[in-house]
């Protein structure tokens, strides 16, 4: 499971679209088991990656259960018509979200977390070797923030996910890319990246990190220091990803250009096909 | 409720539908008569003309106008993800009034069988401008707002031509922009049809791609949609269709609408259900509608878009207070 993490504007979003074939304009190239992405179809695509965006409610009157049947479309046919065995891939999806309990229910009547795991279902039943998700933990709570990243740790495959809150990152990943201004300025572990040096050059803001060790597993745990009044503060404006600074979306795809192939590396290592390795 | 059983009801209260809709007119014909026609031969010659010339060909007018509107109606809500989508918001039947407005004033005497090609012509025109609009700003949501600027654009130029326009020729396009099944044929019928059931079964076969809209662009994408190429396809063939209903029927307002709503509310909103639900619901409603138009006031005929329009608006003021219930 691997994080992407980095202040708003910082090219996270740029970085997985690329990634996922939606923007097609860019320098480099994104390696896949191998492959060009670019050189698939759209098809082929959508059987390795899968993708759940930025959703905070879906318009259409559609029940939980006919929602997560679309993640079946790359796998059949158009003139295939629906039989049992779609329901039963649904339903078996559900299950692993632990959503099977409102597979009739309308997806108007949900809640957030309710709805983010039923979306992670219908990216399941595309069957990807990787699942990438755009901040999965927007618009939730604690609870539902640490359900939903638990979940994706659990599901055996591997994850891609841009977030906000940098412990969680630390707490559930066990890789993190570090961004800034459109490029990765740190990859590793979280306990590697997340030192306070980076950090603050990266949010602008000074912070400590303490690291704690629990089930083998060292987890740094940040805590921002914000100083609104000092000096030093005003002097790093540059650093503040809300100033006007903020490059535009063009920009940004061009600068996010550059960190594709890196983070394209990350991902290689087949890391999609040895289910059970990944977490 | 399984779509096929579904489809099977609706197609029989169809039928149902049409032999009860064609006794009603200004003679006097029982639904007996209208069945002893149907299946075998007519008592009387006048009962055989006035059913097969008159009100069978527009019964079944009035069917395909309504599955077609409704189903154009359906298809641009789920392409744009607008709930407010229809034909006439977009500027299609503007651009198709348009096209035969200026055909019928510029160069009267033009065959009506040509009227058809200037409202799609029309329609065309529009659509363009709305998806260079659309694509100039980038965003869905911006089609359906260049689709209400280019319906206003499109319609005061046509009431700037009719204002300017030769007064009986203008009074004429008037009343058909109010729209009207009464030059129904069979000759309009065998155009309509065809395109009607060949777009209806192109687009239910790719009804899971139409789903993957629902959701969002980048999502469909990653399904695997050509989410541009389907968009764009999706929009000329309701350009088409409604080009030809406005070309035969003039302007029937609110069916694309409405209909849609009423099908997602009672039979589910996935793209298959809609459509075929749309289909069916929307010729009957269409049907009964003009039923009213010939029967509400004896001795003439009202425009069917004005019943259309009041019935449409009357069930918007009834879903908004049905949305604010709901919301408490």
């Amino acid at each position: 499971m691997t994080a992407i993490v980095g202040p708003n504007g910082a090219g996270k979003t740029s970085l997985i679209k690329c990634l996922l074939g939606l923007y097609a304009k860019y320098q480099g190239s994104v390696m896949l088991k191998g492959q060009d992405l670019r050189a698939l179809t759209r098809q082929e695509r959508a059987k390795v990656l899968a993708y759940v965006s930025q959703q905070s409610e879906v318009m259409a009157e559609l029940s939980v259960l006919e929602m997560v049947q679309m993640g079946l479309l790359p796998h059949h046919k158009w003139y295939e018509f629906a039989g049992e065995s779609r329901q039963d891939k649904a339903m078996q999806a559900l299950q692993r979200v632990g959503m099977n309990h409102a597979s009739q229910s309308k997806l108007s009547t949900l809640s957030g977390g309710e709805l983010q795991r039923a979306l992670i279902a219908r990216a399941l039943v595309q069957q990807p070797h990787i699942m990438v998700l755009d901040e999965p933990t927007n618009h939730l709570d604690v609870y539902y923030q640490h359900q939903i990243l638990h979940l994706l740790s659990t599901l055996g495959i591997s994850v891609l996910l841009t977030v906000h809150d940098l412990n969680l990152a630390a707490q559930y990943c066990d890789h993190v890319l570090l961004m800034h201004k459109g490029k990765v300025v740190g990859q590793g572990s979280p306990a590697e990246v997340f030192t306070e040096s980076a950090l603050t050059q990266v949010f602008g803001l000074p912070c400590s990190v303490s690291v704690s060790h629990a089930q083998g597993k060292s987890v740094p745990n940040i805590c921002f220091h914000p100083d609104f009044n000092a000096q030093s503060f005003n002097s790093e404006q540059s650093a503040i990803p809300h100033s006007s600074q903020k490059p535009s979306q063009h920009s940004m795809q061009k600068t996010a250009q550059h960190s594709v192939k890196n983070a394209a590396q990350q991902l290689k290592p087949d890391q999609g096909v040895n289910k059970g390795e990944s977490s | 409720m399984k779509l096929r059983f579904g489809a099977l009801g609706l197609g029989l209260l169809s039928m149902l539908s049409f032999v009860f809709a064609i006794q009603w007119g200004a003679a006097n014909i029982s639904v007996t008569d209208v069945v002893t026609c149907l299946v075998s031969e007519c008592d009387s010659a006048v009962t055989q003309s006035i059913l097969w010339q008159i009100r069978v060909p527009r019964a079944v007018m009035g069917f395909l106008v309504g599955a077609g509107l409704a189903c154009c109606g359906a298809i641009l809500q789920t392409a744009t993800r607008n709930p407010l989508a229809d034909p006439y918001l977009f500027g299609i039947v503007a651009g198709a009034g348009l096209g035969v407005v200026v055909v019928n004033l510029v160069f009267p005497g033009t065959p009506l069988a040509l009227m058809p090609f200037a409202a799609f012509a029309g329609a065309l025109l529009s659509v363009l401008f709305v998806l260079a609009l659309a694509r100039y700003f980038f965003r869905v949501e911006m089609i359906l707002l260049a689709g209400v600027a280019i319906a206003f654009m499109f319609g005061a130029i046509t009431q700037l031509l009719l204002y300017v326009g030769e007064p009986f020729a203008s009074n004429r396009i008037i009343f058909w922009l109010m729209g009207s099944l009464s030059s129904a044929s069979f000759t309009q019928i065998s155009i309509l049809l065809p395109l009607l059931i060949s777009a209806f079964f192109m687009v239910l076969l790719s009804h899971r791609q139409l789903d993957a809209l629902l959701l969002d662009d980048d999502t469909a994408t990653t399904l695997g949609v050509n989410v541009p190429m389907l968009r764009v396809l999706l929009l000329l063939g309701c350009a088409l269709i409604t080009a030809v209903i406005v070309a035969f029927c003039g302007g029937i307002g609110f069916v694309g609408l409405m209909l849609p709503h009423i099908v997602r509310f009672l039979f589910g909103g996935t793209s298959a259900r809609l459509l075929v639900g749309c289909f069916f619901v929307g010729g009957i409603f269409l049907m009964w509608v003009d039923v009213l138009a010939k029967e509400l006031l004896s001795g003439q005929e009202i425009p069917i878009g004005i019943i259309t329009s009041a019935i449409g608006s009357l069930f918007f003021i009834g879903l908004m207070v049905q949305s604010k219930r709901h919301a408490g």
